[in-house]
């Protein structure tokens, strides 16, 4: 095996060609915050190792053996990451340091452990797909959110870069993978981005909106599927929705947030008959409604993490 | 004992101060949300040692028992089945007054390993409560079978209270409970519950709210969770802490409330996702793609048009099974009741006449009459016990809903109603499921125009006899017109009382499961013992009544109170075609609806032709429809009668009904019998 070092550099060069940038001994170096001559020696050591190649240009290329190495030490990482959201609590800009030091120390039973326990979720927290887990594939070409031209709309794919500062900033926008984004006007006097974020307005700097990738939403969907909010008496069967909130008054609210139609939960529809009661499930359980109530709760349609699976 | 620090001293309530003589036996509380086994574990711990009540002041029921398998004696009692802790219902205000108040020993949460993360959620409340939990894992086996598999180690680190899984249908793991429960008794478990965290913001809000009311939160309550029970919104700690607290700071604190409205939905939120974290480490998932028995089984049982057709179907197949299974058992009986008369007059031939006569017509009749409903009850109940445990009825419900939303009620009400075909009693008493008290009444008003077993025999006697082949139609006609009436009688009460109110319907559809023949079998017995505690002794109670007004004063029929008042009435019995003697076997359907068919044979009873033969000379075709309509439609029996007044906890209501019916019954009875005179038919 190789070093927990070697490892790193394996998988910044990973991380590097999944971003489609080309693995320069520049580039790399800036990835993994080193110098330039410490990057020029650990790939030299990584083409003795017969990890990786370099083509006359100078760009590294993963073998066959390189590659099976980076894509399991980017799973590992990016495992741990889902563990240490999802079931620990931790923020979401603590996350890549932790990640960096467990993934070197994980035997592959653990690593099935841990797949088995965040199963639920095809990438990691900042939403980059985990090598080896299946995930929903989705049409339309990723861009950086600074791209978005006035009017149009988005949802966030993933963050490119997992510096603690760029994600806390984020998270206080609300711009997370799944969250909806339009831009409001053109370019502001002081060179910020004017958008609207879930229905909040916020404006944001060029050079973060660089470090968010985006997919555009055509205004077809924009109208019908995506950012608008139904009631979930209007959610077709098998469609799946995610809790806005209640209008409406309190009525029986307290009883349908004990049993989990709390903001943000899941829903799928599972009997909508267009009059009558309807059957939801709801956090593992089958759930019937009045119609009456169904109308009060508002759900947005597909699912937080940008997978609909209709 | 670990207890939390912030914990205030215990209240001992007037029960615990009378028992602190004797060394008090620990008392273990059962808490969980509805379809989580609760009753499964509460069977086998407490056998049949267990008493059913109702809890002081509720119409809620209070099951309780003594537990003698562990080390020590433990006193179990059985909490009523809530989802929360918010006093949303009488269930939950049960719930968490007898935790706060009584302050049992242990709480078994009991939560559904099939449905782990719901039903954390009552979890999640009861460890902001002083009490020390154990959390029964209970249903492991429903949740293998769906593909879930769960380490109850990894959950009991998480939550810092012991874990048991458990298989209670199977009385698996009880013993391991009884172990854990004991371990907290003893203080060998290193007890640490884990508080779940709301969030940075609603902390900080709770913090403030707490620092306001503080002092003002009557002791018996956690100052922490009186404040969180404020914040969601809860109406009885708003009004506990109303008297207890100066004007400025009410305004203070409802200035904060309406600020954060928003509050009870962060609150949920935080502790279903606090919930997911722990799920999420503990639980392995199926693959999505795992069609499950219960998704499978709902695609026919909730299906736009095989579901109503399915539901007709069951409720047919119970009703044939009933009448079918339960017709043996009745002849049986009968002969017993004879054979038992005739043993009375051998045994007391030199005793007084009347008290002979007592004995056997009034105490004996009385008793055949509750025993030969019995096997038709009980078969009833086993039926109905039947679907519920397996699943089904919730299904029912969502079917029924439609129908049910015609009379201003939801799917809900179908359970009780549909109880009523049975025993008027035991629909009534259902009525205790529903969650507002505006369809519990209307409910209760409608139960007794569901046509019970009782008056089903009378009919189907009186129309054998009278109609002979075309009995049968005018069977279904009779179920069809107070099948309509029920309906009619719901959509113009609901506007008229409720002002046309659309009620809500929030109904879980539990997993298919197999059978628990024991809990299908105790909860059969129950009920059964329940009717002949209540209907019984007041069946036969009235039996000697209605006899003795029957013989007194000169110990013959025709000149006795019973004709009087049968007499009495003979003006209305006029418009109906129908000579005081019928009127007087309507009226002693009061006592128990298949009276009527006692009375009738006693008031009509000649040596040489039986009642069978009798009726048609005595009534015409039209005449008989109208006595038929009256007793479909009639006031209930005086049973029924109590239990409405029970439950409504008022006379008004009670002698509402009385009115409606009475009006109804004759009202309609008349209607078709002057249409036929009108029409010169059958008359």
């Amino acid at each position: 095996m190789p070093s927990p070092q070697a490892e790193e550099y394996l998988e910044a060069i990973a991380r590097l060609e999944e971003r489609g940038q080309p693995v320069t001994t520049s580039a790399l170096a800036k990835e993994c915050q080193v110098s330039a001559p410490t990057a020029t020696e650990m790939l030299r050591r990584l083409t003795d190792l017969g990890l990786i190649t370099r083509e006359p240009r100078r760009e590294a290329i993963l073998t066959d053996e390189g590659r099976k190495i980076a894509s399991t030490v980017l799973r590992r990482h990016r495992l741990w990451e889902r563990f240490l959201h999802d079931v620990l609590g931790l923020r979401w800009d603590a996350l890549h340091e932790q990640a960096c030091e467990l993934e070197h120390a994980t035997s592959p039973e653990l690593e099935q452990w841990l797949a088995e326990t965040v199963s639920a979720s095809p990438t990691c927290p900042h939403g980059h797909a985990i090598p080896g887990v299946a995930a929903v594939t989705e049409t339309g070409a990723l861009a950086p959110l600074s791209t978005l031209q006035a009017g149009q709309t988005a949802r966030v794919h993933s963050i490119t870069r997992e510096e603690s500062k760029l994600l806390q900033q984020l998270d206080s926008l609300g711009l997370r993978p799944g969250a909806i984004v339009r831009r409001s006007g053109s370019v502001r006097s002081d060179g910020d981005l004017s958008l609207t974020i879930g229905g909040k307005s916020a404006h944001i700097a060029q050079q973060i909106a660089d470090r968010v990738l985006v997919r555009l939403i055509s205004d077809n969907e924009v109208a019908t599927r995506v950012v608008e909010n139904i009631p979930l008496s209007a959610l077709a069967p098998n469609q799946v929705g995610t809790i806005q909130g209640y209008s409406g008054g309190r009525g029986i609210m307290g009883r349908c947030l004990a049993l989990g139609f709390t903001p943000g939960a899941e829903v799928k529809m599972i009997r909508n008959g267009g009059q009558g009661p309807i059957i939801v499930l709801v956090r593992d359980t089958r759930v019937a409604l009045g119609r009456g109530q169904a109308s009060r709760i508002w759900v947005c349609r597909g699912e937080l993490d940008g997978a609909t699976s209709e | 004992m670990a207890r939390q620090a912030s914990s205030p001293q215990p209240v001992h309530s007037a029960l615990q101060t009378e028992a602190t003589e004797e060394p008090r036996i620990p008392v273990v509380a059962l808490a969980g949300s509805p379809n989580v086994g609760k009753s499964s574990i509460f069977n086998p711990l407490t056998g049949l040692s267990q008493h059913v009540g109702n809890w002081p002041g509720k119409t809620v029921e209070q099951k309780t028992g003594v537990c003698t398998a562990g080390p020590q004696r433990l006193q179990i009692v059985d909490l009523p089945g809530t989802y929360s802790l918010t006093a949303n219902s009488a269930e939950e205000q049960v719930t968490r007054d007898y935790i706060l108040r009584e302050r049992p020993e242990v709480v078994v949460a009991v939560v559904n390993a099939a449905n782990l993360e719901r039903t954390l959620y009552l979890v999640s409340e009861l460890l902001e409560l002083p009490s020390p939990l154990v959390v029964a894992l209970n249903m492991i086996d429903v949740a293998a079978s769906n593909g879930i598999h769960i380490e109850p180690n990894v959950l009991q680190s998480a939550l810092g209270v012991p874990v048991v899984p458990l298989v209670a249908s199977r009385s698996e793991g009880i013993t391991d409970l009884l172990q854990a429960i004991e371990s907290l008794l003893c203080g060998s478990f290193a007890y640490a519950p884990v508080q779940p965290n709301l969030g940075a913001e609603t902390e900080r809000l709770l913090a403030r709210v707490e620092a306001l009311i503080g002092d003002a939160v009557p002791p018996s309550y956690p100052k922490r969770w009186f404040s969180l029970k404020l914040l969601e919104g809860d109406q009885e700690a708003s009004t506990i802490l109303h008297d207890r607290i100066d004007a400025e700071r009410w305004d203070q604190l409802q200035t904060i409330l309406r600020a954060n409205e928003d509050a009870v939905l962060s609150i949920a939120s935080a502790r279903y996702e606090w919930i997911g974290r722990m799920v999420r480490a503990a639980v392995v998932r199926p693959r999505a793609d795992i069609i499950t028995l219960t998704e499978r089984l709902d695609r026919v049982a909730t299906h736009t048009w095989a579901g109503p057709l399915l539901l007709i179907g069951i409720l047919a197949l119970v009703f044939w099974a009933v009448f079918q299974l339960s017709g043996p058992l009745v002849t049986l009986l009968e002969i017993g009741i004879g054979w038992a008369s005739d043993w009375l007059r051998r045994v007391l031939v030199g005793a007084p006449a009347w008290l002979v006569e007592v004995l056997t017509e009034g105490v004996l009749g009385g008793a055949g009459t509750v025993l030969t409903l019995l096997p038709v009850l009980a078969i009833f109940f086993a039926a109905i016990a039947f679907l519920e445990d397996v699943g089904y009825l919730a299904r029912g419900a969502f079917i029924a809903d439609r129908l049910m939303h015609h009379m201003g009620l939801h799917g809900k009400s179908f359970l009780p109603l549909f109880l009523g075909f049975g025993c008027n009693v035991p629909a009534v008493l259902g009525t205790r499921i529903l969650d507002s008290q505006r369809d519990r009444l209307l409910t209760l008003l409608l139960a007794p125009m569901v046509p019970c077993a009782g008056r089903i025999v009378v009919v189907v006697f009186v129309a054998g006899a009278l109609f002979g082949q075309q009995g049968a139609l005018v069977i279904m006609g009779l179920l069809i017109l107070s099948l309509a009436m029920l309906v009619l009688s719901g959509a113009l009460l609901n506007r008229l009382l409720f002002r046309g109110a659309q009620p809500a319907l929030i109904l879980e559809l539990p997993l298919y499961h197999w059978p628990n023949w024991k809990t299908i079998g105790l909860y059969t017995w129950q009920r059964v013992r329940d009717f002949v505690t209540r209907a019984g002794t007041v069946i036969l109670g009235l039996s000697v009544v209605i006899w003795a007004l029957a013989a007194l004063p000169s110990g013959q029929m025709e000149t006795s109170y019973l004709a009087g008042l049968g007499r009495l009435l003979a003006p209305v019995g006029n418009l109906l075609g129908l000579d005081w003697r019928m009127m007087v076997a309507l009226l002693a359907s009061l006592v128990a609806k298949e009276q009527t068919l006692a009375t009738l044979a006693v008031l009509t009873a000649t040596e040489e032709a039986s009642l069978s033969a009798v009726l048609p000379q005595m009534l015409s075709p039209a005449a008989g429809i109208a006595f038929l309509i009256v007793q479909m439609l009639f006031v209930p029996c005086v049973a029924t009668l109590t239990a409405i007044r029970q439950e409504s906890g008022s006379w008004r209501w009670t002698l509402f009904s009385i009115a409606h019916l009475a009006t109804l019954s004759f009202g309609v009875a008349i209607l078709a019998y002057q249409a036929a005179g009108l029409l010169g038919v059958g008359v």
